[in-house]
């Protein structure tokens, strides 16, 4: 053989492998575990983690961010800001198409897309967490099929990476002006993204299948199945059996066996997220910050996440997670210490009735906590019921209430019927705590559930996003901290070791510590085990 | 960075062999402090009672002592490091900024932390950064700064002082920058006599950089005793700037030269007591195996190589630690004018034994410190990690990855870090490796993770409050890197 030709075969072997190793990829099924499941799946209505995931894989934003934290053109091909910052044209690509709906064709994604997303998430009538945060956008205008263009109310920071958002198609939801919780399309929505739905199954199993039409790299995974469990214990059960491939977070409990399974990789990614009880001030006994702030004090949080959690965790002072860049860290937890939350008690009007539960104007400081069934774990069962006898200890009455995930959800966001809540939020890396604790954010399925209000609170976070400088904004986040912990609309509690567990076949992982699958379509399943 | 490792586990193992039973509350609270890593808790404690412990234990209580602050020494000196990178970038930020509201003191900060590194051009070009309108703290500061940069290690001390009599911070960074060229130790010490500059004087109005320079002149002093005495008042979470603008914006800037000093002063205070050990006792071999990890650690490579002869090989050493002494034996003759090539040194140590893990981790470490590239013993290494153990490789898998981080490889050192973390008490210090865990958290900084860098951190905290400095620096330049659309959801 002379040489070309052994080139030429070397070639042709090294193609044909390479082809073979790629086509080994592509195929098999992904089913992963969550705790509970999504009341939507669209991106607008939605406001939990579970739908997070799910719609990170059916939808695309207008830009994406890649693993290197860096801003990369998504749905648009590329943008050009002006000088003054408030101009944001963007240049779609040609290439999409949106998942079929039902038996029609696939339609091509246009700016018409686009604008019809911005307006339909700002309509009065949608109810989306979304319009408080883009409320900086003054107008969107299309100025051809595949250029659209941002008008800013005022230059912000980092703005760029605002337009992650997720587009929607014009022809997706039935009624076009604003988009409720009742449209089919969130039940049954159709993206742009790597994965569509295929179907939620009887069994509230949402299966997603890889778009043969994605416009970027295709998809080697060929499904992705997400499969709800109410308890956390059964969960790790099916991961250890096999019936599902991952976890998404991993009970704390059980990371000392996961991390002897060598059939498990544990992947760290650090959600910013944090465990607290919150008030509804709405309850006029609430009301007063003396009161929160003796339950802050007669609680035992060290004790209870060394108790209940092994220790694997941290308590936190404030609205932030430890692993953000707004924590303050001048702000130290309150220590726990029972005697003076019997004193601010006092202070605030309350004397022990004949039964030792504190009284007020005739009214008992009787409450109702209530918690989604979701997470009735045992850790939880145990973390609300030392809740309750803390506070007996100082004479409250709290009775706990464990609701179904979409009952409680309706109950603490809509119907605003509760006195206290269990429950955690999860932030992506901006730490924008103004959708929580803004006045503004009062109302139906809007985030400030308690009806917390604080001129002061208002006043800052409205201060936070008019400047442009970045260690104003901190300066402005150290203060929130500090104002929040003192006024404790919540008894901020903890944040958790978060991990998540796969099995080793599973190959390629990276996980976006918010989004968790944005790299997904990168995954795939290996046949060959042996070589984990 | 990352160029270290704590000997704490082979300490203890040790320890747990000699230390007599006779050993005081004191002892048993030191001896618990360290084993959980709360180094500074652990000396803080042992060194507040030494005074009442019984006769029998003195040389039991002088070697733990010793072997805390040398272990403390090199932490702290992992801090630094850190510190300093995290600074670096920080710093670079601020100076950046070209507006009206730019900051005021971001220029001498940036300029201090040249000079700390011994970039002198960085300082000056720092320097002339600065705005007018300073206070006379911060021109007298400059202003030794300046003049060191500007005549080199002739300097003399008067000429620095001329600069700095002005304010106690730069008198001190006088005397420091004098003491540290080696020169007219007499002069300066006259002068801080005449000075009358005394604990509760720095204290009262020194900020954090006066201190940690103050620090360092007891050390170099040989006043250890009331060094260490000195350090226990200060709060070492303290900023040594608050710059403070019209509109509220409030910017803290931390000194690494707190750290510096801190790691500078215990390895002063391991020499200190390991000298204390009586001659003959049972201590006295561990000891000088320590002196010689520690001369090793200090880049003394021909002295390292003078004590460990003495004592390796020759049975008056734990197994484990003899062993460990001969892999520090073998690279600092290498370092010597003999030496020869590192890499090729590491292989034929891990030849003899391959497949004994702990020792090549030792080679690892080994090579980390003397700077050595050891690529075919990384890839030797690394083909052991696949088949280890996960419990009895941690320490492989901690010290490859930590070579890893040295050489810039991140996704490589996290991958091996993350294996030698224990998962369910992954940044609790009681269950990790410190100087694992800070290796990890820079391999997460270089990859831009920042939150799993100041979740480390912020458990480290507890235990070593120095490190707001990195916590800070890192917060500042995540602020401005992270990149969100805002959103929060409820789980």
């Amino acid at each position: 053989m002379n040489r070309l030709k052994l080139a030429t075969f070397i070639f042709i072997a090294a193609t044909v492998n390479a082809v073979n190793a790629e086509q080994d990829r592509v195929g098999g099924t992904l089913g992963y575990g969550e705790y509970g499941r999504p009341a939507t799946i669209d991106p607008i209505t939605s406001n939990d983690m579970i739908a997070l995931r799910l719609t990170e894989l059916i939808f695309n934003g207008l830009v994406g961010i890649n693993e290197k934290q860096e801003i990369v053109p998504d749905l648009a091909e590329k943008w050009e800001v002006d000088k003054e910052g408030k101009n944001y044209t963007f240049y779609l690509r040609k290439n999409a198409k949106w998942h079929p709906k039902g038996a029609d064709e696939p339609q091509p994604f246009t700016a018409e897309d686009v604008v019809f997303t911005f307006k339909i998430m700002a309509h009065p009538k949608t109810i989306t967490p979304l319009k408080v945060r883009y409320e900086f956008i003054d107008t969107v205008e299309k100025i051809d099929n595949y250029t659209v263009k941002f008008v800013l109310k005022r230059p912000i920071l980092n703005a760029l990476a605002k337009f992650t958002f997720k587009i929607i198609p014009k022809h997706g939801p039935n009624n076009t002006n604003y988009l409720t919780r009742e449209d089919p399309f969130v039940q049954r929505p159709i993206g742009t993204g790597p994965y569509m739905l295929k179907e939620v199954t009887a069994n509230q199993e949402v299966v997603l299948i890889a778009n043969p039409n994605y416009f970027g790299a295709k998809a080697n995974i060929a499904q992705f199945v997400a499969k709800p469990f109410a308890d956390q214990n059964i969960m790790m059960q099916a991961l250890t059996f096999n019936a599902i491939d991952m976890i998404v977070t991993v009970n704390p409990r059980n990371l000392p066996e996961l991390q002897g399974d060598k059939r498990f990789v544990l992947q760290p990614y650090n959600a910013l997220s944090y465990a607290f009880f919150g008030y509804n001030v709405r309850n006029p006994m609430l009301n007063d910050a003396r009161v929160r702030k003796a339950f802050t004090l007669a609680i035992n949080r060290d004790e209870m996440l060394k108790s209940f959690f092994n220790g694997q965790g941290t308590v936190i002072s404030g609205p932030f997670a430890p692993g953000s860049w707004a924590y303050n860290l001048d702000v130290k937890p309150q220590p726990f210490d029972k005697a003076k939350a019997a004193e601010l008690l006092k202070e605030a009007g309350f004397q022990a009735g004949s039964d030792g539960i504190l009284e007020k104007g005739g009214k008992k400081l009787a409450l109702t906590l209530k918690v989604p069934i979701e997470k009735e774990n045992e850790a939880v069962k145990r973390v609300v019921l030392a809740f309750k006898n803390y506070l007996k200890s100082v004479g409250a009455d709290v009775q706990v209430s464990f609701m179904e995930w979409q009952a409680w959800k309706e109950s603490i966001f809509a119907q605003h019927d509760f006195d206290i809540i269990f429950a955690s939020w999860v932030f992506d890396d901006s730490a924008d705590i103004s959708s929580l604790f803004h006045s503004a954010e009062i109302g139906a399925w809007k985030n400030n559930f308690g009806g917390y209000t604080s001129p002061e609170v208002d006043g800052l976070i409205v201060e936070s996003k008019l400047t442009l400088d970045h260690e104003k904004r901190r300066t402005i986040y150290r203060k929130l901290h500090e104002v929040l912990a003192d006024e404790a609309p919540y008894t901020f509690l903890w944040t958790l070791t978060n991990y998540s567990a796969y099995h080793k076949k599973v190959r390629h992982v990276s996980i976006h510590p918010y989004k968790f699958f944005p790299y997904a379509s990168s995954w795939f399943i290996s046949g060959d085990e042996s070589k984990i | 960075m990352n160029k270290y490792r704590l000997l704490t586990a082979l300490v203890l193992t040790t320890l747990t062999g000699v230390v007599p039973a006779a050993g005081t509350d004191s002892m048993t609270k030191a001896t618990k402090s360290m084993e959980l890593r709360r180094y500074d808790e652990a000396w803080r404690e042992l060194y507040s009672n030494i005074g009442t412990i019984d006769a029998s234990a003195r040389d039991a209580a002088m070697f733990t002592l010793a072997s805390i602050f040398h272990n403390n020494a090199i932490l702290y000196k992992q801090f630094y490091l850190g510190a300093v990178e995290a600074q670096t970038d920080y710093l670079n930020l601020l100076l950046k900024d070209k507006s009206k509201n730019k900051s005021k003191y971001a220029p001498l900060a940036a300029a201090m932390l040249a000079y700390e590194k011994g970039d002198c051009k960085s300082a000056l070009a720092a320097l002339s950064k600065m705005g007018g309108n300073q206070e006379k703290s911060i021109t007298s500061l400059s202003g030794v700064i300046d003049t060191a940069c500007r005549s080199g290690r002739l300097i003399k001390a008067n000429d620095l002082f001329a600069k700095g009599t002005a304010t106690l911070d730069a008198t001190l960074a006088a005397a420091r920058i004098s003491y540290s060229n080696g020169r007219q130790k007499q002069v300066v010490d006259a002068t801080l006599n005449r000075a009358a500059i005394t604990p509760d004087k720095v204290l009262k109005d020194a900020s954090a950089s006066g201190v940690a320079d103050y620090i360092i002149l007891l050390a170099e002093q040989g006043k250890i005793e009331e060094a260490l005495k000195f350090v226990t008042r200060i709060d070492l979470s303290k900023p040594w700037l608050k710059e403070e603008s019209k509109d509220g914006r409030k910017i803290y800037f931390y000194t690494p030269a707190s750290l510096s000093s801190l790691s500078s002063l215990y390895s002063a205070a391991f020499k200190f007591y390991v000298a204390k050990l009586s001659g003959g006792g049972k201590y006295n071999a561990l000891g000088s195996y320590l002196s010689g990890e520690r001369s090793f650690l200090e880049g003394d490579y021909a002295g390292a190589a003078k004590i460990l002869d003495g004592i390796v090989g020759k049975g008056k050493l734990p197994p484990r630690v003899d062993e460990r002494g001969a892999v520090l034996l073998k690279f600092s003759r290498l370092k010597t004018p003999t030496g020869g090539d590192v890499d090729s040194a590491a292989i034929e140590l891990a030849s003899a034994s391959a497949d004994k893990l702990e020792l090549l981790s030792d080679i690892a470490w080994g090579c980390s410190i003397v700077g050595g590239k050891c690529e075919k013993f990384m890839q030797l290494a690394s083909s052991k990690v696949d088949v280890a153990d996960s419990k009895r490789g941690k320490a492989l898998f901690s010290e490859l990855g930590k070579l890893f981080e040295l050489t810039n490889k991140h996704g490589k050192a996290i991958a091996l870090l993350e294996m030698a973390r224990d998962k369910a008490n992954k940044n609790k210090i009681e269950y990790n490796d410190p100087l694992m865990l800070t290796s990890l958290a820079e391999a997460y900084r270089s990859t831009k993770s920042f939150s799993e860098h100041l979740e480390i951190y912020f458990e480290m905290s507890k235990y070593y409050p120095a490190v707001r400095i990195v916590q800070d620096a890192v917060q500042g330049i995540y602020s401005v890197e992270q990149k969100s659309a805002g959103d929060v959801k409820i789980f």
